[in-house]
């Protein structure tokens, strides 16, 4: 009895304790309830060294609400919990890592669901780190998150660099141009006859004939190999910023659609050429990312010519036998001379909002400006000095890098020293965030962990890429435009549907389902039922309105 | 037990609260499932006043203006209506025809099998593919079907003497195949139960009269084993009317590509596309849609109901 008596008393005193140790530490560290988008490749947010790095720097405690990988999914979240926005257990802030579409933050900001913010923005006080961006960044950091309302609920990141501007490079395969004695191609009539003989030639040498000659898939980086070839007869940005629309050549300021153009029947006539003699494969509309790398990856190479944005579609790239076989070749000059590469404006994406219902708003202001700071936009993406990245003077001497060597900048500053990134890790949040550093600061960075620069390596392509794409776009683009609530849903199906149905019917010239001759004015027809005139017309307002 | 049905009966003419009273137990049995009925089927149908409203989040349900059919008439203006109400109707007319028959005939033969053991054995194998989700299952078909790196292709080059397979998934009109032949490789071992269940009560007795009188194996089949399931399959048959609009949805979003939106874009999928999937959700369009296909399946339902009441003299209600 008495035992039980004593036991019974230490309980209630060690409860009493973790109370009052529970209160201290309320006291001492605000908690700011962050949902965040989830990255399958960290392991761990809590015991996340970026976490604690935010923690200990503004002195809070974050606790975490996960949000879906998946854009699609997130978009759903989102939208259903703007159904409920004094719901109690909203975040505080939100990190959605570019998720959410302009027209849904707009449509969750007017609902009540995000915080407009344009006036913490402008505090200096408030922000000081995003205040500090240089004029020239800042203005496009406002102007990419300033809605159609006027008001701005969201703050982007913006990392500018040279590389992902134009992701549809195009690898031909250098190996098969040898054995059979050809030259790299320029223009689209010398592809053709290459990519000939590539299908006659028994390039892999194996006695069957198997080689594709065109092959890539409709993904988001770059593989959508037929509009890289598209571009070699009018400029288009496959479908990827306002639904494909561009300015018209001879004044640079009429809005008109590409792919109603003359031009572009040219060019569906050259592909479907491509597709009838047997050198443009039709999984170019069915594949998936999976099959894409397999495919580009067979223990016998069987792929002529893609387009790729990024290395990692040919794994451990600089010994990949596939890849070795590949080389960097310039966009493909067309008849007219059109030369051009789909143009990837890398608008700052929009990353993080701030919940209207929330009662810390200044810490959630204080919260989102310490994303803008120098250091803390470099651990944010590169993950802890000393492991991953360093500054060290003595590990820089002697180091180079591609923009170096073309002459972009005058030295490598910040060497990445692991692989971290391609890896599951828990030393950053995977870049999910606001961010901001300067195309400055981004071209004096080497990733060191494949040993020093070597401009003969073939993974090296920066420079290169630099050299052969970066210039070849019309003189003048349209800037991200944004409609306001009744100019999107009048246009709601053009804006649902176009993009989609432009690549589908692309797809279907060139396979044959559509007829180029007989079939494109009803093409046009389709075009115009989703309602293309009233978009042309709505988008030319926009722009103009936006000059 | 005698005198329990004596008490029943003499409740016949009682007042319906006596009558429940009586059998207290068997209805707080039925509570849950009431409850969860009206939960989760009867209070969302509130939702559908939102095909009537141009709804936003900010005013709410309630406060959202009414607008009338113009909903409908949205949709029925839209350039993908018409396409995407023929592609439900053609797909899930198709996987009726396909799958209905196809498990009753694969039960009556399984039952003609000789050897239990045998039997089971198929059963079960035929069985399995039902627990593959849908995920699984069509990158599988993905995978299989690839013409290069897949099964297909693989089996294609071998047997025609190293020439490539044609790309059948490129072929947009292959994908209503695809799609129902790949259901009855999934389905048809589930479905099949329902049957063999219902042939293993057939009368052993007929089967022995018939074959004394001389019954070869189809004519008992024919006499026998079918009369016997006929009851269960115009059930089953008014069931799967009532479903045909609901064609799965997740199947068809995950085997779209550029090449078969022409058939593949159903009434579900579009719903899903402009409501929740698209930049700028728009639930109440999307109410709306899935409104009319629940009318229209309901119509369907009560047709096929009446029918089969005529019919065989079965129905659900």
């Amino acid at each position: 009895m008495k035992k039980t008596r004593l036991l019974a008393l230490v309980l209630a005193l060690s409860m009493v304790m973790t109370l009052f140790a529970g209160l201290s530490i309320a006291e001492e560290k605000p908690v700011l309830k962050v949902a965040l988008t989830t990255s399958s490749m960290v392991t761990d947010y809590e015991d996340n060294y970026f976490t604690n790095y935010l923690e200990d720097k503004l002195g809070i405690e974050i606790e975490f609400q996960m949000l879906p990988v998946d854009a699609a999914d997130t978009r759903q979240k989102i939208a259903l919990l703007a159904t409920d926005v004094k719901s109690p257990d909203l975040p505080d802030v939100f990190v959605v890592d570019n998720h959410l579409t302009t027209e849904g933050i707009l449509s969750a900001g007017m609902n009540g669901l995000f915080l407009a913010v344009e006036d913490y923005a402008n505090n200096p006080e408030a922000m000081p780190n995003y205040n500090a961006i240089p004029a020239d960044d800042r203005a496009i950091l406002d102007m990419a998150s300033t809605q159609a309302d006027g008001h701005m609920y969201s703050f982007p990141a913006y990392e500018p660099e040279t590389w992902n501007y134009t992701p549809f490079r195009l690898f031909l395969n250098k190996a098969w141009l040898d054995k059979l004695g050809l030259q790299v191609p320029t223009t689209t009539e010398e592809l053709k006859q290459v990519l000939i003989a590539f299908r006659d030639g028994d390039p892999n040498g194996n006695g069957k004939a198997d080689e594709i000659g065109v092959y890539g898939y409709n993904g988001g980086y770059g593989q959508n190999t037929v509009a890289a070839l598209m571009n070699s007869f009018v400029y288009w940005n496959n479908g990827q910023l306002n639904c494909g629309l561009a300015l018209d050549e001879s004044d640079y300021d009429t809005v008109y659609a590409p792919f109603t153009s003359d031009a572009w029947r040219e060019g569906l006539r050259y592909l479907k050429d491509l597709y009838d003699e047997g050198v443009l494969s039709a999984s170019i509309f069915t594949d998936n990312d999976t099959n894409f790398k397999a495919i580009l990856n067979q223990e016998e190479p069987i792929v002529g010519l893609t387009s790729a944005g990024s290395l990692s579609n040919w794994p451990n790239a600089k010994e990949n036998k596939n890849f070795l076989e590949m080389q960097l070749i310039a966009p493909l000059t067309g008849p007219e001379g059109v030369n051009y590469t789909p143009w990837i404006e890398q608008w700052p994406g929009q990353e993080m909002m701030i919940c209207a219902n929330t009662d810390k708003v200044d810490l959630a202001i204080k919260f989102a400006d310490e994303f803008y700071d120098y250091e803390t936009s470099l651990i944010e993406r590169l993950g802890i000095e000393g492991t991953d990245w360093s500054r060290d003077p003595a590990q820089l001497e002697g180091q180079t890098n591609a923009y170096v060597e073309v002459g972009l900048t005058d030295s490598v500053k910040i060497l990445i020293t692991s692989s971290f990134w391609a890896e599951n890790q828990n030393h950053t949040w995977r870049n999910h965030g606001p961010r901001y550093t300067s195309l400055a600061t981004f071209l004096t960075i080497f990733d060191i962990t494949n040993g020093p620069f070597n401009p003969d390596d073939p993974t090296q392509l920066n420079g290169k890429c630099y050299e052969q794409y970066f210039f070849n776009r019309p003189e003048k683009l349209l800037p991200m435009l944004k409609f306001t609530e009744d100019e999107t849903e009048e246009n709601l199906d053009a804006l649902t549907y176009l993009g989609d149905f432009v690549k589908q019917a692309m797809a279907e010239f060139i396979t044959g389902v559509r007829d180029i001759d007989n079939d494109w004015d009803a093409y046009l027809a389709d075009l115009e039922s989703y309602g293309l005139s009233q978009l042309i017309a709505t988008t030319q307002a926009v722009y103009d309105r936006s000059k | 037990m005698a005198k329990k049905t004596v008490v029943a009966h003499s409740h016949g003419n009682a007042t319906l609260g006596k009558r429940i009273l009586d059998r207290w137990q068997l209805y707080l049995l039925l509570i849950l499932p009431l409850v969860w009925l009206i939960t989760f089927c009867y209070v969302p149908m509130g939702g559908l006043v939102l095909a009537f409203k141009k709804y936003t989040a900010a005013k709410g349900i309630w406060g959202s203006p009414w607008v009338g059919v113009q909903n409908f008439q949205k949709f029925f203006n839209s350039a993908k209506s018409s396409i995407v109400i023929q592609n439900t109707l053609l797909l899930s007319l198709y996987q009726l025809f396909i799958s209905f028959p196809i498990p009753i005939l694969f039960a009556l033969l399984l039952n003609v099998l000789p050897g239990v053991k045998y039997k089971k054995v198929i059963q079960t194998v035929t069985y399995i593919p039902y627990f593959f989700s849908t995920v699984v299952m069509v990158s599988l078909l993905f995978q299989l079907l690839d013409y290069r790196i897949g099964l297909y292709g693989a089996l294609y080059t071998t047997l025609s003497g190293g020439k490539v397979a044609p790309n059948v998934l490129a072929q947009g009109s292959n994908f209503r195949h695809i799609y129902v032949w790949s259901g009855v490789w999934q389905a048809t071992g589930y479905q099949a139960i329902i049957y063999i269940a219902a042939l293993s009560s057939a009368d052993q007795s007929l089967h022995e009269a018939a074959m004394i009188d001389g019954a070869s194996r189809f004519q008992r089949v024919l006499h026998i084993d079918i009369p016997t399931i006929l009851p269960t399959a115009s059930i089953m048959l008014v069931l799967a009317v009532g479903n045909i609009m609901n064609v799965g949805y997740e199947k068809t979003l995950l085997m779209q590509n550029n090449l078969n939106l022409n058939y593949s874009e159903i009434i579900s999928t579009y719903t899903y596309k402009v409501g929740l999937a698209s930049g700028v959700p728009n639930f109440s369009l999307s109410t709306a849609i899935g409104m009319f296909n629940s009318v229209i399946n309901f119509i369907l339902l009560v047709l096929a109901n009446f029918t089969s009441k005529r019919l065989s003299g079965n129905g659900i209600f």
